[in-house]
């Protein structure tokens, strides 16, 4: 009988990436996703394309994570401000000054740029996953990013400037 | 926002970043971007924060998956397949083919039956979410095939199930909560021994559905779940 997880291993990053830029710790979502891990493994039922192995569990993360946001009380939150990247200056976006950005972030911004940017998901897979129209997750996408963007500019985190300039 | 791009821009812009637009709108946006410098800016900021966030995602995942269970996994399941394929054919051929309904009469015998071809009622429920490994199968093969399973939790938590034909008669098996049910022409009884019975009765409804028909797994993993937060000690 052939192993269905054959691809879990090499989903493991982006899920890691994934629960901790949803739920802003290491440790939680190193914990997250090991019990998500052998949740899929015990599972009876599972994807048998990779595709759909991929969205599957990246959902069981997700409600994982979803849980532990609820645990916690810090349900998703829409920001519908609007969206403004004409102000920044790319120069203070680094890989230190985004996490911490988005470790700020609403947990609803949070989750969508994770799948878009992390788990590379489509807009169309992230709709389905989110069960939203596409048009939804492009302008979550939109919206996100200008955030993080407002969270990057507000921090007083500033990257070291590169040699080659 | 003087001279800023326009939030349909914005939304444009992202896509494009993203590779989500159509050629045509890309070919309009990519002409746009070469006249207009503002535009060109902002596309560059969201180029590199979507670049950057990737790196987070390179970073090595200090996770480790529990070979046991994905060893367990085939083992289980080829273990589980040739028992239940046994039981099936004990089935068989004490009650005929037609107690598993019309998806049984093609089949082919016993040697043919797989996992995930068994008939609804043939399923052994997993409670590995609860806290609940599957530590045994059986079929006793007496005047009325039984198929029996047992679990064990960390606690001193244990549970049996027994299955067998709906219609046919055994004793009663005696523990401190008890649940039948019916599926897919057999009985189902599960058994613990101690378990609060809070616990018990969110173990046996998942258990249960897990032998129907169109179950949700993901429901039933959310309730194996609940049965495993702050779970007490079994007594008894």
């Amino acid at each position: 009988m052939r192993d269905p997880h054959g691809g879990l291993t090499a989903l493991l990053p982006r899920l890691f990436a994934f629960a901790r830029t949803m739920l802003g710790d290491s440790d939680s979502a190193r914990d997250l996703v090991q019990e998500a891990a052998a949740r899929a493994l015990a599972a009876r039922r599972v994807p048998e394309e990779q595709p759909a192995y991929r969205a599957w569990m990246f959902r069981i993360v997700r409600n994982a994570a979803l849980d532990e946001l609820r645990r916690l009380k810090r349900p998703p939150v829409e920001d519908d401000g609007p969206v403004d990247v004409w102000r920044y200056d790319d120069v203070r976006i680094a890989k230190i000054t985004v996490e911490q950005g988005l470790a700020t972030l609403a947990p609803l911004h949070r989750e969508i740029i994770s799948l878009i940017d992390i788990a590379g998901f489509s807009y169309g897979e992230a709709a389905e996953l989110l069960e939203v129209p596409v048009g939804t997750v492009m302008s979550r996408v939109a919206r996100a990013r200008g955030a993080l963007l407002a969270a990057i500019e507000a921090s007083s985190v500033r990257p070291l400037k590169s040699r080659h300039g | 926002m003087d001279n800023g791009p326009q939030q349909q821009d914005l939304l444009k812009l992202n896509a494009l970043v993203d590779g989500e637009l159509a050629p045509a709108e890309r070919a309009e946006l990519a002409a746009r971007l070469a006249g207009d410098r503002h535009l060109a800016r902002a596309y560059a900021v969201l180029a590199r924060l979507k670049a950057t966030i990737g790196e987070a995602a390179d970073a090595p995942a200090p996770i480790v998956l529990p070979q046991r269970r994905r060893l367990a996994w085939g083992v289980m399941a080829a273990a589980a397949c040739v028992i239940v394929a046994i039981g099936i054919g004990i089935l068989v051929a004490r009650n005929g083919l037609a107690m598993f309904g019309a998806e049984s009469e093609t089949a082919e015998g016993p040697t043919s039956i797989t996992l995930a071809s068994l008939p609804a009622g043939t399923n052994i429920p997993r409670l590995d979410t609860a806290g609940l490994k599957l530590v045994g199968l059986a079929i006793d093969s007496g005047s009325v095939p039984l198929i029996s399973a047992h679990y064990r939790g960390p606690h001193g938590c244990r549970l049996d199930l027994r299955a067998w034909p709906t219609g046919a008669t055994t004793p009663a098996a005696s523990g401190t909560s008890r649940q039948t049910w019916r599926a897919g022409g057999l009985t189902y009884e599960l058994v613990a021994h101690g378990m609060p019975a809070w616990r018990f009765a969110i173990i046996a409804e998942a258990a249960e559905q897990q032998t129907q028909l169109g179950a949700d797994p993901d429901r039933v993993d959310r309730r194996l779940r609940e049965a495993n937060k702050g779970a007490p000690p079994c007594v008894g």
